[in-house]
């Protein structure tokens, strides 16, 4: 770096204007390669969802439970169940991605724990392509690892410190010996870095040393160096700013689409999740509630629900926004360890019947996919 | 709207913070000349990202700009006329909470966990009114939860912080600001850490006791969708300046900053088929401390910029009556404006 340039590293105001953009583009530190700001500053649109028929199914969760003991006493004596997921199936193909969208404490996170394997499941069975996962451990369960991988919420807590980018990256890589010629793991985290939309030079630096965004590009990155088919992402997107959530949920959409693979995209904001994924859980105190293609979701609510959620949901259209019918729900979420009898809506919902009360509404297939449990909708 | 009295006319507002060594500090400008006036019973939103000095803009007029390292270096904050700035501790003590409140992101972190709710509030009523007794002070708190619509307020008042959801204890924070009735209520990201339906039920009381009592509210946030329902007026915050300012309607429809175009563009809309995509704004917020000072903050990540962006400030200047906007290029964005849905 010459003499003047180190400068005005440091006193800005000495430079001119067309420096002063160069300046300040490495004081932010802007991706510069010019093929990233390209990508970054494109709108991206969305591709035409697959036909289902057409990729094979990747996952399959049938019945789903995970219940946490609540223990008493010297004993730990059992004295009932924290019902985190109560019977949760789906199927999700190839190429898709399956949006979970709730409130806390509704068991989102736990479905992707599950998935993961990171928690053993009470019952309920998950096979992933078409291997029974759900009790596997040890060696299966490591070799499971390796092709699908999380990305978390807060990428402050999820990057060890101490440890240089590069081999945060390549941790996943080394456990599993999947590259181990030196010059090729530099190779790979510079490939992965520019992927995720990161210069490529940053691989020597510490996690403190970037932002929010960055550092969930840095998260992103390591799961992909795997080579995973398979992602499940919890709240990825919601620490971030709104400008910057754009670009997460933007980049995740140009991966999907490059490398084929399949997500379950875990969120409490619907508009995010919705936008994301080609179908959509509407996930309450454990249960889906209401399972469809985004775009139907919006359009055609069926369970009263869902229906809450987007009207709660806030537009930035002062004249859509104000004409919107606005259904306020009272109350708060019953507490999992002791759920209402009947429907677990029923305390909140204002359309709720003696039946909803006593007996518990399964999910049916309303027509064309459309999977809704109340029994409004489906009636007798 | 009817304009009705100026409470608050915050002019020129210039919070600065220094950081670095102490022979050769950085100096960081949170709020650089920042105005904006509060009318009586106005809803006022205060939009920006992290980092983007919207909190500074407030806690400024509360004086609680921790010094050092902040300092307001400039500017007058006019409180019925009042400079807050020139202002002695105890003058403002005086104002702050009885006349003008606050509420915070966090309602876990802000309420003291080993008091009831309900010493808390009272002790609040207490502090600012020296001769009700401690029964009747109660006796307002109880009356206070209930108006926030807290179920079973006498038997919500005799528990602790941990016993209330996050909703709840948000709801109990609102009680407290409004115990002194204020002319001001601020409220920093009030919903931001609460789920969306608990967020929508925590909005409506707001607004409905800002109609009941009249209160003005100065909403900041970062959720442009909350301001496009309630705010009678918006201001869009960038890099510690305002770089547009209006009613809903102008901000939501008729943007003219290619930044304030650019955020609202990057929401995505659940009202919209999903095939409508997601713009994005290339870059990241800027370091505040690096953003040359006589230059559009945005230029670094605008599509418009020139190099007259980057040595020059633009001015804050009407586009329509209300309508305030602080860009060189703001003509030069009907293309993007079109394509806003």
């Amino acid at each position: 770096m010459s003499d003047d340039k180190l400068k005005s590293k440091f006193r800005p105001d000495v430079i001119d204007p067309v420096e002063k953009k160069l300046m300040t583009q490495e004081g932010v530190e802007m991706p510069v390669d010019p093929e990233v700001q390209e990508f970054l500053g494109e709108d991206i649109r969305v591709r035409e969802p697959v036909p289902p028929t057409q990729s094979p199914e990747i996952l399959v969760v049938k019945d789903l439970k995970m219940h946490f003991p609540v223990t008493k006493g010297l004993l730990k004596r059992q004295v009932g169940s924290v019902k985190a997921v109560d019977g949760v199936s789906f199927t999700l193909r190839q190429g898709e991605t399956l949006g979970i969208v709730g409130e806390s404490g509704s068991g989102k996170s736990t479905v992707g724990n599950c998935v993961m394997r990171n928690l053993t499941p009470t019952s309920g069975q998950i096979l992933f392509d078409g291997q029974d996962v759900t009790h596997i451990k040890g060696k299966e369960l490591g070799e499971f690892h390796k092709r699908l991988t999380m990305v978390t919420q807060d990428p402050f807590a999820s990057l060890d410190p101490r440890m240089k980018v590069r081999d945060s990256i390549l941790e996943g890589v080394r456990i599993n010996k999947l590259v181990t010629d030196k010059q090729e793991q530099y190779d790979l985290v510079a490939r992965m870095l520019t992927l995720v939309g990161l210069n490529p030079k940053f691989s020597d630096r510490y996690p403190h040393e970037f932002s929010g965004g960055q550092r969930q590009r840095i998260s992103i990155a390591r799961a992909l160096a795997i080579n995973p088919a398979f992602i499940v992402c919890d709240e990825i997107v919601s620490a971030l700013d709104v400008s910057i959530q754009a670009q997460i949920v933007g980049l995740m959409m140009k991966i999907q689409e490059e490398l084929g693979l399949t997500y379950i995209f875990i969120g409490h904001d619907l508009s995010v999740v919705r936008h994301l994924s080609n179908q959509v859980a509407v996930m309450y105190l454990g249960k889906f509630m209401e399972l469809t293609s985004s775009d139907e979701l919006y359009e055609k609510p069926l369970h009263p629900y869902t229906q809450a959620l987007i009207s709660a949901a806030p537009i930035p259209k002062p004249k859509v926004d104000r004409q919107r019918e606005r259904i306020l729900l009272t109350g708060e979420v019953p507490s999992p360890i002791n759920p209402p009898k009947g429907c677990n809506f029923c305390t909140r919902c204002k359309y709720a019947t003696e039946r909803c009360k006593t007996e518990d509404p399964a999910l049916v297939d309303v027509g064309g996919g459309h999977m809704v449990a109340c029994h409004m909708v489906t009636g007798k | 709207m009817v304009q009705s009295e100026v409470i608050l006319d915050v002019q020129h507002l210039q919070t600065y913070f220094l950081s670095g060594d102490k022979k050769n500090p950085t100096e960081m400008r949170a709020s650089d000349d920042f105005s904006y006036q509060v009318h009586k019973g106005e809803f006022v939103a205060i939009v920006g990202e992290s980092g983007s000095g919207k909190s500074v803009s407030a806690l400024s007029v509360m004086g609680l700009i921790p010094y050092p390292p902040g300092l307001v270096v400039g500017g007058k904050i006019l409180f019925h006329g009042k400079d807050l700035v020139q202002c002695s501790d105890a003058e403002i003590e005086s104002i702050r909470g009885s006349k003008i409140s606050m509420i915070f992101q966090e309602p876990s972190t802000a309420l003291n966990p080993v008091l009831t709710i309900g010493k808390q509030i009272a002790e609040t009523i207490r502090i600012h009114d020296k001769k009700i007794g401690k029964k009747e002070a109660m006796a307002k708190a109880v009356e206070l939860l209930a108006k926030v619509n807290i179920p079973n307020p006498e038997v919500r008042a005799k528990q602790y912080p941990f016993e209330l959801s996050g909703g709840m204890q948000q709801r109990a924070m609102i009680a407290m600001a409004m115990s002194c009735n204020p002319e001001i209520l601020i409220c920093d990201e009030p919903t931001t850490a609460l789920d969306v339906t608990v967020q929508a039920q925590v909005l409506e009381q707001l607004n409905s006791l800002r109609e009941e009592f009249g209160t003005a509210l100065v909403l900041i946030t970062h959720n442009l969708g909350v301001v496009a329902r309630y705010a009678d007026s918006v201001k869009v915050v960038y890099g510690g300046k305002i770089v547009e300012e209006g009613t809903p309607e102008h901000i939501f429809e008729n943007p003219h900053h290619p930044y304030t175009l650019g955020l609202i563009r990057a929401v995505p809309r659940l009202d919209l088929p999903r095939s409508y995509g997601l713009h994005t704004i290339p870059g990241e917020q800027p370091d505040m401390s690096k953003i040359i000072p006589n230059s559009c903050a945005f230029a670094v990540r605008c599509p418009y910029a020139t190099d007259e962006c980057r040595c020059q400030r633009p001015p804050l200047e009407e586009i329509e009556p209300g309508h305030f906007c602080a860009c060189f290029h703001k003509d030069e964005t009907d293309e993007e404006r079109s394509a806003l849905v």
